[in-house]
């Protein structure tokens, strides 16, 4: 098969675009020439002939580059987990949202910051432990639930993914009303943002992210074959539960370690999959990676938007991701059908 | 009838040689009638004895005046003055147990939002909603004299509207000696980066305290970036976590981190709108120009 290397290629150049684009705009204006500036002076520690001021480099360099960033690699984490459930459980509707993975990863986040403060690494990677296990949980009892009820069809995965992920969300909400009136704000999680972004965060997310991405591509090969039959998988010598397991894992890990920085954004994982699948065809190997590109893409100019239509307020993302998500859900039931 | 009437002026005589004062004053006091935030008239014959008030300003404002003892049930949210400990509580600040309220048999409901209001009123209960949330801190001695009518206590609540206005004068007239050009810009963090724009009770506090809520132009409490924080760099920060803002780099270079200008308020006073709010808005000015209040 040719393998479209040049349209990857283009498309990364033109996310790499859109991250630069946002970052000269913001709350506060910040000239592109010194946004050019301080970033070759901070990346390759060049000095270049202009100047600009200690305010405006620590707004670009602690603020705004983090919230991009950040906003692209949940982006791509969402997006290459909505894309290995919906190869997996061969439901063109699973997107973590739906299924209940990060409604069950606020809920183990919730837990954790119960005991935990927010401010050292250990305590944010204890955070997205209990939230991976959370979420873990959440989307097995969906899996198991919809399992019994007959085969994985399209719908009951959803239904119950959904169920359980309000029972999830009902939980958090409970717990952060009735403790410390300090972890109300958190309430907020319900609609997920950026505004808290810290370097720390793009750390552990992009990293969880670089780790689970090899898997999809790795096991792009084998969601082909699901497509066409678990038996013929297993004639070929597939582990078929094992490979599932291991990709629900890997998916959950990267769901939950998204979501526990940010909180619910949803459909991000079913946009960018069913774009590339209508563009390009539902081949895996191409799939995973272009629509990680252009999920990471999506949510960062969705970022954009959060933080700049209605200044001086800042908006949850996850609104502008289900305003953008909800239509486009209701357009895939109607096209096919399921 | 004809008896009756001769013994009205005895009985009037009876009552001006005993306790003349306070008398004559209940006399003045009923009927009266207050005008709800939905335009309705409600009409006191006599000073409730049973009051179920829902809101943390009309218990302190009734303490205040010594009429505390009429409350029988507030909300969880409520914790002062300490004696609330002993109240029985009828739900939190959003869900009130209407069941509950009207088990107690109140002969006055007072709540601060119109949710609850046809609920109580359709089982029989006489409710007076006031929509404090519009209201500005002024309007406080307003509520404080109402409360005084209500219970017939005007003396009390006249002397206690008189000491909060008295007091915000001093406050104005301390702080009037502040120029215009050398105001300090302020900015209060509820947490998250939540911040009270210039329609609220702490803009209109700040506004007084001649300090530029540097959150001005944001309507009621909203959710702000931290770039505009560090481009906006306030001179003064009210946070409950200081901590947070002097150990977090970015915002290492904000005038009230240099300077060490951050603050936690030292009590919960500018929470509640009620006779304690002048003493919390005192404590804020201390912060502010602390050489201006030795």
């Amino acid at each position: 098969m040719n393998y479209p290397w040049k349209r990857l290629i283009l498309f990364l150049i033109i996310v790499l675009i859109v991250v630069i684009f946002s970052l000269g705009i913001g709350s506060v204006k910040i000239h592109p020439m010194d946004v050019l500036g301080i970033l070759i002076s901070k990346l390759f520690y060049l000095d270049v002939a202009w100047e600009w001021s200690d305010t405006m480099e620590i707004i670009l360099w602690e603020v705004r580059l983090p919230r991009v960033l950040l906003a692209l690699f949940v982006g791509a984490s969402l997006t290459v987990a909505g894309s290995i459930y919906q190869g997996l459980f061969r439901n063109p509707l699973a997107d973590p949202y739906l299924i209940g993975a990060a409604a069950g990863a606020v809920l183990g986040a919730t837990i954790a910051m119960l005991v935990l403060s927010l401010s050292s690494m250990v305590d944010l990677l204890s955070i997205s432990f209990f939230a991976f296990t959370g979420s873990l949980i959440t989307v097995l009892a969906a899996y198991l639930i919809a399992r019994s009820s007959g085969g994985i069809q399209t719908y009951p995965l959803i239904l119950s993914g959904i169920a359980l992920g309000s029972f999830a969300a009902a939980i958090s909400t409970l717990i952060m009303i009735r403790s410390d009136p300090d972890l109300r704000p958190i309430l907020s999680w319900t609609l997920g943002s950026f505004a808290g972004a810290r370097w720390t965060h793009v750390v552990i997310v992009s990293v969880v992210f670089c780790a689970v991405l090899p898997f999809g591509l790795v096991y792009a090969r084998i969601l082909n074959l699901f497509q066409l039959n678990e038996e013929h998988a297993k004639q070929l010598g597939v582990n078929v539960e094992r490979s599932k397991i291991l990709m629900i894992v890997v998916a959950t890990l990267v769901t939950a370690t998204a979501v526990s920085f940010t909180g619910l954004i949803g459909f991000v994982g079913l946009i960018a999959p069913h774009t590339v699948r209508l563009l390009w065809g539902p081949d895996y190997r191409v799939l995973i990676p272009m629509a990680t590109i252009i999920g990471g893409g999506f949510l960062v100019l969705a970022d954009l938007a959060a933080r700049t239509l209605f200044l001086p307020n800042d908006l949850p993302v996850g609104i502008l991701t289900a305003l953008c998500g909800v239509p486009f859900f209701l357009y895939l039931i109607r096209q096919r059908n399921f | 009838m004809k008896r009756l009437l001769l013994l009205a002026p005895l009985f009037l005589l009876i009552v001006s040689c005993g306790e003349m004062d306070s008398d004559v004053e209940l006399l003045q006091t009923f009927p009266y009638t207050v005008i709800d935030s939905m335009g309705n008239t409600i009409e006191f014959t006599e000073a409730p004895q049973r009051i179920v008030a829902y809101d943390a300003g009309a218990v302190e404002t009734l303490f205040a005046i010594d009429e505390g003892e009429r409350i029988i049930a507030t909300h969880s949210f409520v914790t002062y003055p300490p004696e609330v400990e002993q109240i029985p509580k009828v739900g939190d600040a959003f869900n009130l147990n209407i069941e509950k309220v009207i088990d107690l048999k109140p002969d006055l409901v007072y709540v601060f939002s119109e949710t609850f209001v046809p609920q109580l009123t359709n089982a029989g209960l006489k409710v007076l909603y006031i929509k404090t949330v519009d209201h500005n801190f002024r309007s406080t001695t307003d509520m404080i004299e109402m409360w005084g009518q209500i219970t017939g206590n005007i003396d009390s609540a006249n002397k206690l509207s008189k000491s909060f206005d008295e007091q915000i004068s001093r406050i104005e007239s301390k702080i009037g000696v502040v120029e215009s050009k050398s105001q300090f810009s302020i900015l209060q963090d509820v947490g998250q980066f939540w911040v009270p724009g210039a329609d609220t009770l702490m803009g209109e506090v700040f506004n007084l305290l001649n300090v530029i809520n540097i959150a001005e132009d944001v309507s009621g409490y909203g959710q702000i970036s931290p770039e505009l924080i560090i481009s906006r760099d306030p001179d003064i920060l009210i946070t409950a976590d200081a901590n947070m803002w002097f150990s977090d780099i970015r915002f290492a270079n904000i005038s009230a981190v240099k300077t060490g200008k951050v603050y936690k308020l030292p009590s919960d006073k500018l929470s509640v709108a009620g006779p304690r709010f002048v003493d919390g808005i005192e404590e804020l000015a201390i912060l502010i120009y602390p050489e201006l209040f030795d």
